[in-house]
C-alpha cells in the first residue's frame, strides 16, 4: 500500500488489461509539467472501472469532472474539440491521476461514468449544461445550473450572449457586450436551441 | 403621536390620543419582520447585522423563515436569471404592505457581474419594486442599519386607511410593478396628494 508515481500507474494499467483489449491510452504532459492520460472516448468506462476496482490503483474517488473548450486555446495542432477532464484520487494509496477524453465539438458524445462513480451524475450534468457535451447512458441528463429553457452552452468559446431572458433585457440601458455577438444582432450566427 | 388636551384632574396621565393610521404605521415601523433570504456574500453581513454585536432585533426586526409572516425582503446578494422568478414568487407571497431593500451592488445593478456575465440579473428592481438601495460590496452592517432607518422613515408615512404616500406601483396594484417591462404600459403618474 504505497503511493504510485504516474509512470507506475500507467504501467499497472497496461498490465491489468489483456493485450488484445488494451485501450489506446496515451501519456501526455501539460504545459506546466503535469502528466495526464488521454483515453479514447469509447474506452473510458472500461478504464474507469479498472482504475476503481484494481487493488493496486484503487481510485475510489472522482474528485472532479470538468470540461474544457479547446477552440481558442493555442494548442498544437489547433483543435476544436471539447476535452473532458477527470481528476481521480485514491484515498487508500494517496496517489492521484488525471484523465482526459476528447469529444468532437458538434457530435460530442462521451460514455457516462456515473455507473462507476455515482458522483459523476452531477458533474456530467454540469458539463452538459455549460459545454453541451452529451453523456451516453447518463440516468438524468438535463440542465443543472442554467434554466431549462436556456439557449446555448455558455462556457463554449463561441457562445452567443443572449440579449434578454424572460423578457428582461440582459444589459442595462446603454451597455453592450464588447467583442461578443449578442443574439438578436444581424451579425450573430444561428445557434442551436438545445446544447 | 399627536399631543392631547389634558383634562385637569390628572386621571389620564397614561393616555394618548392618535389616529388609527398613525398608530398602525407606528406599529409597522417598529416590527419590520424580515424574510430570511440571502443568496450570496451579502448574506454574511446580514447575519452579522442580526447577530449580537449589531443586534438589529433592537429595532423590532426579527427574521422570519416564511414570506407569509414577513414585511420586508432584504435582497442580500447576486440574483441570477434563474433565481429571479423565485424572488418574484417570494415577494408575491408576502403580505401587503411589503417592502424591499436591495442590499449590495449585485442586487442593485449586477455589480461585478453586470458586464460580462451571461446569467446574472442586472438589478433585482427589474423583477420586484425596490424601496431602498444600499451600496457596498458588501455593505457593512452600519450601512444596512442606515438603510433600514431610511426605510423606517418611509414606513412611518405609510397610511393603511387614509391616502397613502407610497410608490405608485404599490398603490395601484402589483400588476404595474413591471413598469419598464416590454409589453406593459408605462407607469401612470400618481395623482394622489401626499398625506
Amino acid at each position: 500500500m504505497s503511493a504510485l508515481a504516474f509512470a507506475d500507474i500507467v504501467e499497472r494499467l497496461r498490465a491489468v488489461f489483456p493485450a488484445a483489449t488494451l485501450p489506446a491510452i496515451e501519456t501526455k504532459t501539460s504545459d506546466n509539467g503535469q502528466p495526464w492520460l488521454l483515453v479514447p472516448a469509447n474506452d473510458i468506462v472500461r478504464v474507469a472501472t479498472v482504475l476503481r476496482d484494481d487493488p493496486v490503483l484503487g481510485f475510489a474517488a472522482l474528485c472532479d469532472l470538468t470540461g474544457w473548450d479547446l477552440l481558442k486555446y493555442a494548442a498544437n495542432p489547433p483543435s476544436t474539440d471539447i476535452a473532458i477532464v477527470y481528476y481521480l484520487h485514491s484515498l487508500i494509496h494517496r496517489h492521484h491521476l488525471t484523465l482526459k477524453v476528447l469529444a468532437p465539438r458538434d457530435t460530442g458524445t462521451v460514455p457516462s461514468v456515473s455507473s462507476v462513480w455515482p458522483v459523476a451524475n452531477y458533474f456530467e450534468r454540469e458539463v452538459f449544461d455549460l459545454l453541451g457535451v452529451h453523456f451516453a447512458g447518463h440516468p438524468n441528463l438535463k440542465r443543472i445550473m442554467m434554466p431549462d429553457d436556456w439557449i446555448g452552452s455558455p462556457l463554449r468559446k463561441d457562445y452567443i450572449y443572449p440579449a434578454s431572458y424572460n423578457g428582461i433585457a440582459h444589459l442595462r440601458d446603454g451597455q453592450k457586450f464588447e467583442d461578443a455577438p449578442t443574439r438578436g444582432d444581424a451579425a450573430a450566427p444561428a445557434q442551436a436551441a438545445k446544447p | 403621536m399627536t399631543d392631547i388636551t389634558k383634562p385637569a384632574n390628572g386621571a389620564d396621565e397614561h393616555v394618548f390620543t392618535t389616529s388609527i393610521d398613525e398608530f398602525l404605521a407606528w406599529g409597522k415601523e417598529n416590527s419590520l419582520f424580515y424574510l430570511l433570504f440571502a443568496t450570496a456574500c451579502c448574506g454574511i453581513e446580514l447575519m452579522q447585522t442580526g447577530g449580537p454585536r449589531y443586534d438589529i432585533d433592537r429595532l423590532g426586526m426579527i427574521p422570519r423563515a416564511t414570506p407569509r409572516q414577513s414585511d420586508l425582503m432584504i435582497v442580500a446578494g447576486t440574483i441570477t436569471h434563474k433565481m429571479a422568478s423565485r424572488v418574484r414568487t417570494l415577494w408575491e407571497q408576502m403580505t401587503e404592505p411589503r417592502w424591499v431593500v436591495s442590499m449590495g451592488s449585485c442586487a442593485n445593478s449586477g455589480g461585478p457581474f453586470s458586464k460580462w456575465s451571461y446569467s446574472v440579473l442586472n438589478g433585482v428592481d427589474k423583477y420586484v419594486p425596490v424601496d431602498i438601495y444600499i451600496p457596498g460590496c458588501p455593505p457593512r452592517p452600519e450601512a444596512l442599519i442606515d438603510g433600514v432607518m431610511a426605510l423606517r422613515e418611509r414606513v412611518k408615512k405609510y397610511r393603511t386607511l387614509g391616502v397613502r404616500d407610497r410608490d405608485p406601483h404599490i398603490v395601484q396594484g402589483s400588476d404595474c410593478a413591471f413598469g419598464a417591462h416590454p409589453g406593459k404600459p408605462p407607469l401612470p403618474e400618481t395623482t394622489e396628494p401626499s398625506a
